[in-house]
């Protein structure tokens, strides 16, 4: 019977506001979250962040655990 | 009808989940845990439908008020003893001390300009008191926001310490405080430069330059960008000054 772990993600932003680049997003990953996260990756940019976030959900949705 | 406290207890939340009665740290199940440090968190009276539902999601409103029976029965005398109890509602007993709440007070302090924080406020203890991170390790939903709120929060009265310090002209302390400030959120502008600041104060320019470099350096690795132009001025003088060529008379 397949197991489904649940996976989190989280994305913290701010922004620095004197800069020419303001965002800032750090993005915390994990395929289970009783192992905790797995991954962190900062980003400057939306498109980075979405591209991110996309590959995440896919890798969730192309993998299973199985007992 | 309330439970009666019959013992002093301890509860840290700051960088490890322990629970201390009598100098002794006790074992808890996990389930005990998770309850004890969520009504820690909310700091008063909770409904017990909020708490089943809250430590239980996945479960019926029937089984997470099961549950919620089961861990309060479960929990050591000591520790029930603790928590205040009746039909509708819960809240940890007023005599348990949380490390939290007093960190907290401590950073709202600091961050009121109106309110004069004392020297015991102004002290390396407090740095310490605002360097760690809180439950580190746990990843409840219900935790995650207080974990990002907490973080903020000690990030900001850092900053706030490390400026009063300089103004004291306790110069290492200062240090000390920006220091923890940057180990909170290596990517965030604002602790860097209050690092540098530190170092300008005490008239220690190449320092204050080398940790700008290293800043800028960890920027374009990470990020590929570089350091806003306010932080950037800091250093620019001395900068221009370490390019140009010495001249002696």
């Amino acid at each position: 019977m397949p197991i489904e772990p649940t996976a989190l993600l989280v994305i913290r932003v701010w922004r620095e506001t004197e800069s020419a680049f303001p965002l800032r997003a750090e993005i915390r990953m994990t395929h289970d979250v009783s192992i905790g996260f797995e991954r962190t990756i900062n980003a400057a940019d939306i498109d980075t962040v979405l591209r991110l976030v996309r590959e995440w959900l896919s890798e969730i949705l192309t993998s299973a655990k199985t007992i | 009808m309330l439970a009666r406290p019959a013992t002093d207890l301890r509860v840290a939340m700051l960088g490890q989940f322990r629970v201390v009665a009598h100098e002794s740290e006790l074992t808890l199940s996990g389930g005990s845990q998770r309850l004890l440090a969520f009504l820690a968190l909310k700091s008063c009276w909770v409904k017990r439908a909020l708490v089943a539902g809250t430590l239980w999601p996945d479960s019926s409103d029937g089984r997470a008020h099961a549950s919620l029976r089961s861990a309060l029965s479960r929990m050591e005398q000591t520790i029930r003893e603790s928590v205040e109890i009746t039909p509708a509602q819960l809240r940890l007993a007023q005599h348990v001390a949380v490390d939290l709440a007093r960190s907290r007070a401590l950073a709202l302090r600091l961050l009121n300009p109106t309110d004069a924080a004392s020297d015991a406020d102004i002290s390396p203890a407090s740095i310490t008191s605002l360097s760690s991170d809180l439950l580190p390790d746990w990843y409840d939903d219900w935790v995650l926001l207080e974990i990002e709120d907490w973080r903020q929060l000690r990030l900001h009265a850092l900053e706030s310490l490390a400026g009063r310090l300089i103004a004291r002209r306790l110069f290492a302390d200062a240090a000390r405080a920006a220091i923890a400030a940057v180990r909170a959120d290596p990517l965030r502008e604002s602790p860097h430069a209050m690092l540098m600041r530190v170092h300008l104060a005490e008239g220690n320019r190449s320092e204050a330059l080398r940790i700008y470099r290293r800043f800028r350096d960890l920027l374009q690795s990470e990020l590929g960008i570089p350091p806003s132009p306010a932080v950037s001025a800091l250093v620019d003088g001395i900068e221009r000054l370490q390019a140009s060529p010495v001249t002696r008379r």
